[in-house]
């Protein structure tokens, strides 16, 4: 028995070791890949070239949809945030998919809505509206009142509203900086390839103060836990997606803030509600589908259009959004098997979809399982030297550290958001403390979604995080 | 198996080499954020410092000699980059000659002209600005993959769009030199200048790129190329011409889009005078009848501004076009009080199989003021085509002519027996939901479209409206009705509180089902 545990945790070992160089390995060359592209974006963008966008009457209107449920604390804030965005040509389609909190009420007493009956045409599947509501004094804007059906439903329904060329979809609780919208449309303007989708960049905003739907004050939060996530966040989008961008390998794209092009997306079948993260599963949905059709195209990421939104504030609202997005991701490539090591896909097939499956889906139930189990059986039972799991720890510690602080540098050298030096090197010590504790709970968390994914085929309900809502500089939630 | 040892001083030289790199890291933004004060703090006085000679300068008060003599004494960077950006702040109309004469002689044409074509090539250039001598050709330059990657063309980009700002002697030069390099980002940074500039020189250049764009013979995108070329004015719309035949029915959009872009900018009524000759008559004769249909509908955007009764004959006979993009498109362009004698033609399309013709007949008609209301309200009432109904009464909703037309409802005027028609056969469509949430909310009914509520109290002709809404909103009960007929009868007092009163006592208040949902096309 002794020796069959002895092999077991010398295999285990090999295995940890293998995902251990593996991912590390994958992450340091998305981190070199996101560098490069990073900053020669920021040297370009700083050229200003989006006045020319800004002013052009060629460039093409946008519809912004906005699927809210239970959304009272942010809506009207991401409402006049949006409808104050440097964008010449938009239409706001907002669908309230069924709230039971004052969500829609808000919006029709802060924007003076009429109730009325337009025409609706379902060109994706959506189910039928409840109601229509409407001002002439903002012509751009339209809320739909739908009965509760899911966000995809609430989605496809804005979609079938919408009447531009390209729509781009909003969380109900984020706020977009003034020129994101043109930023993320630009590489759709300015490139001779078809782009159909164009993501952004989503960060956190607890602990920034808000006024009439725009950042008035940049701060950070007190919370360890929200400043984790800030760093985290970080990371993910400046050194994660970037690089695969590069390698025009993109297989997620943030739903936070996103722009699609509507035909293509019609063509795709719309949001479906296989899967619980509709904006993942959707990217692989057009990629498929123009692939079959024999279009060219591109799915491009842009790192500075910035979409600020609200953090969980609670170890339970962490646990519920980690485990759903692991779950949806792992639903999403179990759905799309077929793409993985397809070369028919490109890049994505090739490398970024196997990247996701077997080190940020497996990888995650590895860790949970070696920190879980291995570890103690291997310290406890098999008297492995404490020496040895105390270094490998530390040097996991150590290079979760270098690419969390080199995603802050990054952040710093570019994007710039924190004007204050304090807030920065707030960033960089959390880009220490996060990898102690915080990264652990949220492996736990993700492991916990994809083993979930295992009896969980279809979940059609929202797994609705709760806001409390972003401060304004009256102190409350909601500017009225 | 590995050895011990040797793996435990592998990890701990990875672990220090990555902890030293952290310290590196902090020590880097330390040191960026105080060289970034330092160098902002330079250029905001070096800003203070010379923005008072360069203003001199610019009113005539100083020669430029003794401009260039006060500013060559910025020496560091950051005075550099603030005197730089002072020069280009003020490049404008008048100011672009003596400014770029300044920026040469201060040298920064020179170092823009070194990182866009390189040393040798830039000091040709120069040369020929300055002399008038003819340019040697250009030396075919190796390594043209490598420079088309983004890293190295960053640089030249922003030093392209820089040498745009020139005055055109300078620019125009320069951005003829631009149209070689490889990269599309400077391509895209020159075209940008191009559009910029305005300038008449400009004009040949950014068709041709546009004919390139369309055959796919580079790489530039085209909203760039459109952008730049329709900020130019419409004097300039000759030019055009040379072009109009091009066998790319592609690139015969474009220049039809780019012209619509341009008239669509215009400051003041356009006409046939305008126009050249031969661009009026092409449009009129060949474009109308293209086999393009882009081409086609297109047109139909441009020939509303000729304003004439050959335009007039011209729209009448595309709003008859085979084609749904054409028939959409002439109709969009109708939308102008010129065409008013056109609204009879326009209100047959209301009745078209596609529904996109639909709305865009309806929208139109909204355009045309008190006649073009009244036509969709004649026609609202004497169709029976459902979808030309529905469509309709979209617009009248949306546009806010059911609520202005609402009032009317109270009054003893002719327009009461029509608002109740309209009112009457929206009840009978089931579109209910904005005449019952006016009558629900005593305020909308005396103020529509107002983002602060009305305080104003209810006018005794809004009231009568309102009364008039609600027997015809009986007509065909919701529950949304007996919602607002309880806010009613809990709310408010005088006659509509009894009538809402006896009304939800009836038995015809109970035969109303518990919800409704909203009707589709």
């Amino acid at each position: 028995m002794h020796d069959f545990m002895v092999r077991l945790v010398y295999y285990s070992d090999i295995v940890f070791l293998v995902y251990f160089v593996a991912a590390n390995f994958g992450y340091t060359v998305l981190m070199g890949l996101s560098l490069y592209s990073v900053s020669l974006h920021a040297k370009y963008a700083a050229r200003k070239p989006y006045n020319d966008l800004a002013d052009s009457p060629v460039t093409p209107p946008v519809a912004i949809v906005i699927a809210a449920y239970n959304e009272e604390a942010n809506i009207v804030q991401t409402v006049l945030s949006l409808l104050r965005l440097n964008y010449q040509e938009k239409e706001l389609v907002v669908v309230d998919d069924g709230s039971t909190d004052s969500t829609l009420e808000r919006l029709v007493r802060r924007f003076h809505l009429r109730r009325m009956d337009l025409i609706f045409r379902e060109r994706l599947n959506s189910g039928h509206p409840l109601a229509f509501y409407h001002n002439p004094s903002f012509p751009e804007l339209i809320v739909i009142a739908m009965p509760h059906s899911g966000k995809s439903n609430a989605l496809n329904a804005g979609i079938n509203m919408a009447r531009s060329p390209y729509f781009c979809t909003v969380d109900a609780d984020c706020i977009i900086e003034r020129d994101a919208l043109l930023r993320l449309m630009a590489p759709v303007l300015q490139s001779k390839e078809n782009v159909v989708v164009s993501g952004g960049i989503v960060r956190i905003a607890n602990g920034c103060l808000l006024r009439n739907g725009r950042l008035a004050r940049m701060g950070l939060p007190s919370s360890w836990l929200e400043l984790c996530q800030i760093v985290e966040y970080i990371r993910t989008f400046m050194f994660g997606r970037p690089g695969w961008n590069m390698l025009n390998a993109n297989f997620i794209t943030s739903g936070a803030f996103c722009v699609l092009h509507k035909e293509s997306v019609i063509g795709a079948g719309g949001f479906s509600d296989d899967t619980v993260t509709e904006d993942i599963d959707i990217i692989a949905a057009i990629r498929r589908h123009l692939t079959e059709e024999g279009i060219k195209f591109r799915i491009l990421f842009t790192s500075d259009p910035i979409c600020w939104t609200e953090a969980p504030r609670t170890l339970r609202m962490l646990a519920r959004q980690r485990r759903r997005w692991q779950l949806g991701m792992t639903q999403t490539l179990a759905g799309n098997r077929d793409m993985i090591f397809n070369p028919r896909y490109g890049a994505t097939g090739l490398l970024s979809m196997p990247f996701h499956l077997f080190i940020e889906v497996f990888g995650c139930v590895v860790e949970a399982f070696g920190t879980l189990v291995l570890i103690p059986i291997s310290l406890i039972l098999l008297g492995t030297p404490l020496k040895i799991f105390l270094l490998f720890l530390l040097l996991a510690i150590a290079y979760g550290t270098l690419l969390s602080m080199g995603s802050v540098v990054l952040e710093e050298i570019t994007l710039r958001r924190y004007p204050r030096l304090k807030h920065v090197m707030i960033l960089m010590a959390f880009a220490v403390i996060e990898n102690i504790g915080y990264r652990q709970v949220v492996t736990f968390y993700r492991a916990y979604g994809v083993l979930q994914s295992f009896k969980l085929r279809r979940q059609h309900r929202w797994e609705h995080v709760h806001h409390e809502g972003l401060a304004d500089d009256a102190g409350g939630g909601l500017m009225a | 198996m590995v050895n011990l040892e040797n793996l435990l001083r592998i990890v701990i030289w990875l672990t220090l080499s990555v902890l030293a790199i952290d310290l590196v890291l902090v020590l880097f933004i330390l040191r960026r954020r105080f060289s970034r004060w330092l160098y902002f703090n330079k250029k905001d006085l070096a800003v203070k410092r010379f923005r008072e000679p360069i203003h001199d300068f610019l009113a005539g008060r100083v020669a430029v000699e003794d401009l260039v003599s006060t500013l060559r004494t910025a020496r560091r960077k950051a005075e550099r980059d603030a005197v730089r950006d002072l020069l280009l702040e003020s490049l404008a109309g008048n100011n672009r000659k003596a400014v770029t004469d300044a920026l040469f002689r201060l040298g920064f044409v020179d170092g823009w002209a070194s990182e866009a074509y390189g040393g040798r090539r830039a000091r040709q250039l120069v040369h020929h600005i300055v002399t008038g001598d003819k340019l040697p050709l250009r030396q075919k330059r190796r390594f043209r993959r490598v420079r088309r990657l983004r890293l190295f063309c960053v640089k030249r980009a922003r030093a392209v769009a820089q040498l745009g700002h020139l005055d055109a002697d300078f620019a125009q030069v320069f951005m003829r030199e631009s149209l070689a390099d490889p990269s599309p980002f400077v391509g895209r940074a020159n075209v940008s200048a191009m559009g910029r500039n305005e300038e008449l020189y400009e004009v040949p250049i950014l068709l041709e790129l546009l004919r390139q764009t369309a055959d796919g013979a580079n790489e530039l995108p085209v909203h760039s190329v459109k952008t730049a070329l329709v900020r130019h004015p419409i004097t300039e719309l000759d030019q055009f011409v040379p072009f109009l035949n091009d066998p790319n029915p592609s690139f015969r959009f474009l220049l039809v889009d780019s012209i619509r872009e341009i008239c669509n900018a215009a400051t003041f009524t356009l006409g046939p005078r305008n126009f050249p000759e031969q661009l009026y008559q092409w449009f009129l004769e060949q474009a109308t009848q293209d086999e393009s249909i882009d081409v086609r509908a297109r047109s139909a955007r441009v020939i509303r501004y000729f304003h004439d009764g050959a335009a007039m004959r011209a729209l009448r006979a595309l709003l008859l076009d085979k084609n749904e993009f054409v028939r959409l498109h002439t109709i969009r362009a109708c939308a102008d009080p010129y065409y008013s004698e056109l609204i009879s033609d326009i209100g047959r399309r209301i009745t078209d199989a596609r529904w996109r013709v639909r709305e865009a007949a309806v929208k139109t008609l909204a355009t045309f003021g008190p006649a073009g209301r009244q036509q969709l309200e004649n026609l609202f009432l004497a169709t029976t085509d459902q979808y030309a109904s529905e469509q309709i009464i979209e617009e009248m909703q949306r546009a806010g002519i059911i609520v202005e037309m609402l009032p009317a409802l109270g009054s003893q005027n002719g327009d009461f027996a029509r608002a109740t028609a309209v009112c009457t056969k929206m009840v009978r469509m089931g579109k209910t939901s904005l005449l019952t949430d006016l009558l629900g909310h005593e305020t909308r009914m005396a103020r529509w479209g107002s983002v602060t509520p009305s305080a104003e109290p209810i006018s005794i002709s809004a009231e009568k409206a309102r009364a008039q809404l609600l027997e015809i909103l009986l007509v065909s009960p919701t529950p949304e009705l007996m919602e607002a007929l309880r806010l009613l009868a809990s709310r408010e007092d005088g006659p509509l509180r009894k009538k809402a009163q006896s009304v939800l006592q009836s038995d015809a208040a109970q035969a109303v089902p518990a919800t409704r949902r909203a009707t589709r096309a």
